[in-house]
């Protein structure tokens, strides 16, 4: 009995933590406000290792990776190797403006890549 | 990390802590059944666990919303429900465990079945699976030495429950379920450490050094984090940008500025436009550029337009007059000498002949160079006309037509040539009667004349005589028994949708 007690009071304990934790993350900036912020861009952001490794991509980007070539990509530097070459899904097109890659989608709206 | 993900992630998550929990409750149950029965029930996480992690593979560079559960893996979900099920009913069969069902102590002695190795298999494969598929998604970018950790976490999981099985003393006097437990979540830990599956890391520091131009406020309208580049902006811009939110707030010609209500505060940034203004005003440039040039070029063309119809004007005139100057020149010659004529109705008639003569010359000329075919009748109306104007000077002339449709303008004007100098010739007999039969002989279109007259004395003009073998016409003067017929023929070439119609029409008097 005493046992089952001890076990109650972890468990809610445990679950007073993390609802607090969860308020707080919820109420202050936190780690998750600075993805949001980067997610509320209508750019798309990547930030990226330099073997090519995401560290950090917010959903716009995400979005434009499947758009222009069906899936999310896991390494930046692929994915710039995509563009260059024009690899892109069907409906896109891969144009060069003033030294930048410029990516038209299907909806007709164009993406410069820097 | 993708929503699928966090939620995948969530549920494992609750697994563990839901595993650990029923693992308490084990130890405060009594009945050995119900111990017994909990016991059975960790397969539901055990199996589970590789099921979300295998599913956690597959999503990893899908696109968030909702994707579909391919074959193989609802196969896999079904083999493994299954297994569940294999070893929560292990006490009717025995195949999983092999115990004395009846025995407090069976779980000191319980064996391993067949059903055992297929629960094995269950959260083996699955979770190797996962590894191959995740390796395969990421291809040539891993850093290899950071798989080093995940395989070790796997051996080790493999070694331990190996060891169990084999009751290694030290092994199987340990908590099966914790160890494993924390073997799980240090091989998800490492999987995800090592870049197998992607998580978005480093935040405050990419976002300090990040060129985003973005500034993290809090709900007191505190700066709590800030870009490299970030500016401040006073809050009556920041209120209009934040009600304006997902369209920006125009700054400035290069500067637009968004705010955006996030977790715990608000996000306010600067997007630089500089590039895209610029691309603007070079095409506002070009297309006004464009516009005038094509306006110059309009006027250009309407200029030439004009001068050209001026020069085809005065070409088609010149044309013209070389057609009927001569005739022209003989009609004043006709109107200067008709006062000193002698038979003053004859001459007149003459006159009159070669005013119809000349004003059908006028319409054919046109008509050619329309391009259009002249249907058959109208020619006849055209020769019906001149036959009546024929009468006043004495000339009787029946008209016939076995054509109908349509004869090149070309023909037709030749044929009404001939015609005119036939009439014309005939008005210096005293009485003369002409028989016109306009007709096709042999795929030929043919205008026979038969004048009362004797039709050798006739003498066609040198002009017309080239104009009909220009376009390989044959005129034609035949004796016949007891008169002289003219004909004039033309290739069927020139011969256009022919009818053999038989029409007759004679002048008033014929």
């Amino acid at each position: 009995m005493v046992e089952l007690l001890v076990l109650l009071t972890v468990i809610i304990l445990l679950s007073t933590v993390l609802a607090v934790l969860y308020a707080r993350n919820k109420r202050g900036i936190s780690v998750t406000s600075v993805k949001s912020a980067i997610d509320s861009m209508v750019t798309g952001v990547m930030f990226c290792h330099q073997s090519g490794f995401v560290l950090l991509v917010n959903e716009r980007m995400q979005r434009l990776m499947v758009e222009i070539t069906g899936k999310v990509q896991r390494n930046g530097k692929r994915f710039f190797s995509i563009l260059k070459a024009n690899e892109v899904e069907p409906g896109c097109n891969a144009k060069w403006f003033e030294e930048q890659n410029v990516i038209i989608l299907p909806d007709d709206s164009a993406w410069q890549f820097t | 990390m993708q929503r699928q993900m966090k939620h995948a992630s969530f549920l494992m998550g609750l697994l563990l802590l839901g595993w650990s929990i029923l693992h308490l409750i084990e130890y405060q149950v009594e009945s050995p059944v119900r111990s017994r029965y909990i016991w059975y029930s960790y397969n539901v996480f055990e199996l589970t666990l590789p099921l979300i992690f295998l599913w956690m593979a597959y999503v990893v560079d899908k696109p968030d919303g909702k994707t579909k559960m391919p074959l193989w893996f609802r196969i896999v979900v079904a083999v493994n429900i299954a297994n569940i099920i294999l070893n929560l009913t292990n006490d009717l069969h025995l195949f999983v465990h092999p115990l004395d069902i009846n025995d407090p102590d069976w779980r000191l002695y319980y064996g391993y079945g067949i059903g055992f190795y297929f629960w094995e298999a269950g959260w083996i494969l699955p979770l190797l699976a996962a590894v191959v598929i995740l390796l395969t998604k990421i291809g040539i970018y891993i850093r290899k030495r950071m798989l080093l950790l995940p395989l070790f976490f796997f051996v080790m999981q493999l070694v331990y429950q190996f060891a169990f099985i084999a009751r290694v003393p030290v092994v199987f006097q340990s908590n099966r379920i914790i160890v494993n437990g924390i073997f799980v979540l240090l091989f998800v830990e490492s999987i995800i450490r090592s870049g197998l599956i992607p998580l978005n890391t480093k935040y405050r520091t990419l976002f300090t050094h990040s060129p985003l131009s973005m500034r993290i406020i809090d709900n007191s309208m505190h700066t709590v984090l800030c870009s490299a580049s970030a500016v401040w902006y006073d809050y009556e811009t920041f209120n209009e940008a934040l009600s304006l939110y997902p369209e920006p707030a125009r700054e400035d010609e290069s500067t637009l500025l968004f705010a955006a209500p996030i977790t715990g505060g608000f996000a306010l940034w600067q997007e630089d436009i500089t590039a895209l203004t610029r691309l603007h005003k070079e095409i506002e440039d070009s297309v006004s550029k464009l516009t005038i040039a094509n306006a110059l070029l309009t006027e250009e063309e309407e200029t030439k337009n004009a001068v050209q119809t001026e020069i085809e004007k005065t070409r088609l005139m010149e044309q013209l007059e070389g057609e009927i100057s001569g005739h022209t020149i003989r009609l004043s010659t006709m109107i200067e000498e008709l006062e000193s004529d002698t038979n003053k109705e004859k001459a007149t008639a003459r006159l009159l002949l070669l005013l119809c003569y000349i004003k059908r010359r006028c319409n054919l000329f046109f008509r050619e160079k329309e391009g259009e075919t002249l249907p058959a009748d109208e020619l006849i109306v055209y020769f019906d006309e001149l036959a009546e104007m024929a009468g006043y000077s004495d000339v009787r002339i029946i008209v016939t037509s076995e054509l109908k449709k349509d004869v090149e303008v070309r023909l037709a004007t030749l044929f009404y040539d001939l015609f005119y100098n036939v009439i014309y010739w005939a008005t210096w007999s005293s009485k003369s009667y002409i028989i016109a039969l306009l007709g096709s002989d042999n795929g030929s279109i043919v205008l026979r004349l038969l004048p009362s007259e004797d039709a050798s004395t006739f003498q066609m003009g040198r002009e017309l005589q080239e104009a009909i073998s220009v376009v390989g016409g044959t005129f034609d003067v035949k004796d016949l028994d007891d008169a002289v017929g003219l004909s004039l023929s033309f290739e069927s070439d020139f011969l256009l949708k022919q009818e053999p119609v038989l029409g007759r029409r004679g002048n008033k008097d014929g």
